[in-house]
């Protein structure tokens, strides 16, 4: 037994496809952003080492912290507000016997569309005159709202639009773990006389820890990344203020041309989330790790 | 009252889940409606309202005008073997990481490509770019500008996502089951292939869908690594789209019902794996 | 089997990947490839000469096989060729604009020296101007047309309402006041790209400041937030809170802007020369066709330096990659292709079918008996008038202060910053870059 799943040319044969391609596609590129990210270069001339300068630069920068905090915006509106949603809905839909085949494939159809579609499609909606929430709002009395290009809303605009896609794609896999709770449990909850509200918040909601850890994991993963819904949408505008550090990385090192500058951004953006998930393991993972049915 | 009170209780979920429903799904039956208006004039006058007359024809015009046709095959052949290429790497390596007997090894691998999760693509775009421009001297003809500078990216870049869902699945199949398979004579390959990776399909399927999804829709790399018409992808031919014909909302609207039904046919058809796939394997993780 | 099974999935895998992928290979490097922008209806025209020209070319010099690649205008600035510069992959023809963006490049030695083509050809004087292509006496690009840059006007609705051309910036804004009270919008704009609401701030700044201030920024010679450049944006911030740009048009595509005026919610647009081909055009300019007259801004009173100056210049064209050097066969395409491409006959057709404004010096009678348009005649004569050009801010001066000018301008339509406030930040941004901060 232990002979055969021990052979180490085996081992190393099962795990070397995939770690040729790991180490081409993030250790290596990785490696070289950290090291070109110590120097001044615009991607054409030779390279020459600054030091700590693009970093201190960074830090220094207004535009840099906004686009930080952009990011923490985003972060906290996944995990605020669109978690409970997602939460929310799936427990409906799991209560449901009828169409409950139809709310779960329609509720996905927007995480199956591209983002660059996806920015077309709302400014559509997001349109000063004729888009579908002035319309509403002019209809029902009051003043329209220019989404996109009030800064009071713009990010909020941004945040509602990347919300809406990828809520449906979480309900999914949050009802995926409802569903799988055995029965037994909710119906012996039922028998002793628990309401609807105390079996899903003591019940249910409990037992689904570790996968609403995963959709958070995942959001928070996602907001760090976030670029291409900010570029489709407003592309960082009206002056800057929806930035993000991805779209801060681009405009500042690719556009103009400072690639040793865009690639310290790079760093920090890694670093950054690498603090924020040993922050999460610390203060909320450990938790729900031994919750197990 | 009892009857109106259990109705009521029936009927709420239903009042909250369709209101949802509809709010998801409002903006793509606008995309519908558009696609059959007969030009930017009948979206305007009526923007989100039914079509008052059908005009087909702008579906047919945007396969063969707008070259859809073009970027929709180049899509699907790349996201199917982009997808179908991580499954298959990402098995092999979760199944050495979870099934054999190099425990400390294995976690600290494990780590090692966790992290990848937290690396922010565009952040590598360059430093990417160049590498697949030197990669030329290895394989003796260039990789930038063919399909290959992206079936290598998208293959590898869905990996820390991918490996993570499938150890978590094979994590929790019990031991004895292979046991018995090591018993019958069966070698490590067989193990893989005849035991493990039949129990995991609904996971495969999960992690397929999801990472057809991402390749069928990523836009970045496309946009940089591609130059040629033919061999563009539907998100960068989309914005093309968008770019050129800013004056025929109705053929873009039809477009964008092209970019979306193939990701719909398959989970609709595959909706139960995925469901199972997600139940049995990121869940637990 | 069950090695055999794991073995040839994966051989299969890789075999279709690489016989997909050198299928579909790109580029052979006997072949040439031309990277145009010429995209969509509008632009059609331009292509058809483009192909017009490479049809010659290959009679010319044959056995070159060429394939042309279309990009979008600004994805090929920004992302496209920056990158492919980058590791030294640019096409061998490639749309090309000129400051900044040629500086760069030359610097690394990417572009092809025309200098000697030109001289060969007898070219070297034919054009009105290669100041923005030329990197220490050297040519490295050639304009394909000129632009410049006024006020489009719906000349029906000026006539309905006895409105008058504007001579003067308080005649302009009379007549914006009483558009406004008309309840239509007086300037269309759209905003989401800073360099739309740049254009209007950027003459009007050189109306206030003179037309030669900008040439002054890198070298620190003037300075962003002098008395003059805050005057003319404290007037720019004036439209916006009186309400003469249609609300919310920060959020809106450059195309919108033009949507604006063919719709006739708004009657005047500031906008390039280039955008006047659409006005002629049933298909896009709808009941607007032909209707649309043009001017240049009026002269502010109290103004340093000419008031009738446009901005206006030759800066986008071809380059060259400097790789077409070491391939006889492609320099002898490239040679062609400025032969075929540069010369009297195109430049008129560019005129005659998109307005393009000739970069040559066509002949004076050929020019007169062009078959244009009555709004690319108004825009030539505004040319003609006018005592000079001065080129775009954006070829002037360095990318991050580009940057800080662009935020600042939407912050400002915004109502985020005072023109002094945003002026101090460019400024700032000005000092950083021309101390060439090691960074």
């Amino acid at each position: 037994m232990n002979k055969t799943l021990r052979n180490p040319w085996t081992y190393v044969l099962f795990l070397l496809p995939l770690l040729v391609l790991y180490i081409m596609f993030f250790v290596y590129p990785m490696i070289s952003a950290f090291t070109t990210g110590f120097m001044k270069w615009n991607g054409l001339t030779e390279p020459h080492f600054n030091g700590l300068t693009n970093f201190k630069h960074a830090f220094n920068d207004d535009k840099f912290w906004q686009s930080v905090f952009n990011n923490g915006k985003f972060i906290l509106f996944s995990v605020f507000v669109q978690v409970p949603i997602i939460i929310f809905f799936s427990l409906l839909i799991s209560n449901v016997k009828k169409l409950r085949g139809l709310y779960k494939t329609a509720v996905f159809v927007p995480s199956v569309m591209s983002t660059a579609v996806i920015g077309i499609l709302w400014s559509f909606i997001y349109e000063p005159d004729i888009g579908l929430f002035n319309l509403i709002l002019t209809r029902i009395g009051l003043q329209p709202v220019m989404w996109l290009s009030d800064s009071h809303w713009a990010m909020f605009s941004i945040l509602l639009t990347n919300a809406w896609q990828w809520t449906g794609f979480y309900i999914v896999m949050v009802l995926a773990a409802i569903l799988s709770i055995p029965r037994e449990i909710d119906e012996a909850a039922i028998v002793d006389g628990a309401s609807a509200f105390k079996r899903a918040t003591k019940i249910t909601v409990p037992l689904i820890m570790p996968v609403i850890s995963v959709v958070i994991m995942l959001s928070i993963a996602g907001a760090m990344k976030a670029a291409d819904i900010i570029i489709v949408m407003t592309d960082g505008g009206p002056g800057g203020i929806t930035d993000v550090m991805a779209t801060y990385l681009i405009k500042y090192g690719i556009t103009n041309a400072k690639y040793g500058y865009g690639n310290s951004i790079g760093v920090l953006i890694f670093l950054f989330s690498l603090i924020l998930t040993a922050l999460y393991q610390v203060l909320f993972a450990r938790r729900v790790e031994r919750v197990e049915y | 009252m009892t009857m109106t009170l259990r109705s009521m209780k029936k009927t709420a979920p239903h009042i909250l889940l369709l209101g949802f429903l509809i709010v998801t799904l409002y903006p793509f039956i606008f995309v519908l409606f558009s696609s059959v208006k007969s030009d930017n004039q009948a979206i305007a006058s009526n923007p989100f309202g039914f079509p008052s007359s059908f005009h087909f024809e702008n579906y047919y015009e945007a396969w063969v005008n707008a070259k859809i046709s073009v970027y929709f095959l180049n899509s699907l052949y790349i996201s199917t073997l982009c997808s179908v290429a991580t499954i298959i790497f990402a098995s092999m390596g979760a199944f050495a990481i979870t099934r054999m007997r190099y425990l400390k090894m294995s976690k600290g691998l494990y780590q090692f490509i966790l992290i990848g999760l937290l690396i922010p693509g565009n952040a590598l775009l360059l430093p990417i770019f160049i590498m697949l421009n030197k990669m030329e001297g290895v394989f003796g003809h260039p990789i930038l500008g063919t399909h290959m500078a992206l079936i290598l990216p998208y293959t590898a870049g869905a990996i820390p996502f991918t490996v993570i869902i499938l150890s978590a699945f094979m994590r929790s199949i019990p031991g004895e089951i292979e046991e018995a398979a090591v018993m019958d004579g069966l070698r490590a390959k067989g193990v893989f292939w005849k035991i493990i990776m039949p129990i995991t399909v609904p996971a495969l399927v999960t992690v397929f869908i999801i990472n057809f999804i991402g390749n069928w829709n990523e836009f970045i790399l496309a946009n940089f690594f591609i130059s040629t018409d033919e061999l563009r992808t539907l998100p960068v031919g989309m914005v093309g789209f968008r770019d050129i014909y800013n004056t025929n909302y109705a053929q873009m609207s039809a477009g964008i019902v092209f970019s979306i039904l193939p990701v719909m046919i398959i989970y609709a058809v595959l909706q139960k794996q995925i469901i199972e796939g997600l139940t049995a394997g990121g869940v637990k993780g | 089997m069950k090695k055999s099974v794991l073995v040839s999935s994966l051989s299969l895998v890789l075999a279709t990947t690489t016989v997909l992928s050198t299928a579909g290979a790109a580029t052979k490097t006997d072949t040439i490839v031309i990277r145009h922008t010429q995209l969509g209806e509008a632009k059609q025209q331009r292509l058809n000469i483009l192909k017009d020209v490479l049809a010659r070319v290959s009679k010319e010099v044959p056995g070159v096989k060429y394939k042309l690649d279309g990009v979008d205008s600004d994805v090929n600035r920004k992302e496209k060729l920056r990158s492919e510069m980058v590791v030294n992959k640019a096409p061998a023809i490639f749309d090309l604009f000129g400051g900044t963006d040629t500086q760069l490049y030359v610097e690394a030695n990417r572009l092809l020296d025309l200098t000697p083509i030109l001289k060969e050809l007898g070219l070297s004087n034919k054009f009105i101007s290669l100041d923005e292509f030329k990197v220490n006496g050297k040519v490295y690009g050639l304009p394909i047309g000129g632009y410049q840059e006024g006020y489009f006007y719906n000349k029906d609705y000026f006539k309905a309402h006895n409105l008058s051309v504007p001579k003067t910036l308080s005649e302009l804004e009379s007549l914006a006041a009483t558009i406004k009270k008309d309840g239509k919008t007086p300037f269309a704009q759209a905003s989401k790209a800073a360099w739309v609401p740049l254009m209007t701030a950027n003459t009007l700044w050189s109306r206030y400041a003179g037309p030669d201030i900008t040439n002054g920024f890198t070298t620190g010679k003037t300075k962003w937030n002098s008395t003059q450049m805050v005057a003319a944006f404290t007037k720019y911030q004036d439209w916006v809170k009186k309400g003469y740009f249609k609300q919310g048009e920060l959020g809106l595509d450059y195309a919108e802007q033009r949507n604006q005026l063919i719709r006739g919610e708004a009657i005047m647009m500031y906008d390039g020369s280039w955008a006047s081909s659409v006005f002629s055009d049933p298909k896009q300019a709808g009941s607007l066709t032909n209707k649309v007259g043009y001017f240049a801004l009026p002269s502010v009173s109290g103004g340093k330096g000419s008031q009738t100056a446009v901005n206006g210049g030759f800066s986008n064209g071809y380059g060259f990659s400097s790789k077409v050097k070491n391939n006889k066969q492609q320099y002898a395409f490239v040679k062609s292709f400025i032969k075929n491409m540069y010369n009297d006959e195109m430049q008129i057709r560019g005129l005659e079918a998109d307005g393009v404004l000739p970069s040559m010096k066509v002949s004076s009678s050929k020019l007169a008996n062009a078959k244009v348009s009555g709004l690319v005649k108004e825009i030539i004569e505004v040319g003609n008038k006018a005592s000079g050009a001065f080129p775009a801010f954006d070829s002037l001066v360095q990318p991050d202060v580009n940057t800080a000018l662009s935020e600042g301008i939407q912050k400002l339509i915004a109502g985020k910053t005072t023109p002094k406030a945003m002026l101090d930040a460019v400024q700032k941004a000005q000092n950083a870059a021309n101390s060439n901060e090691d960074f």
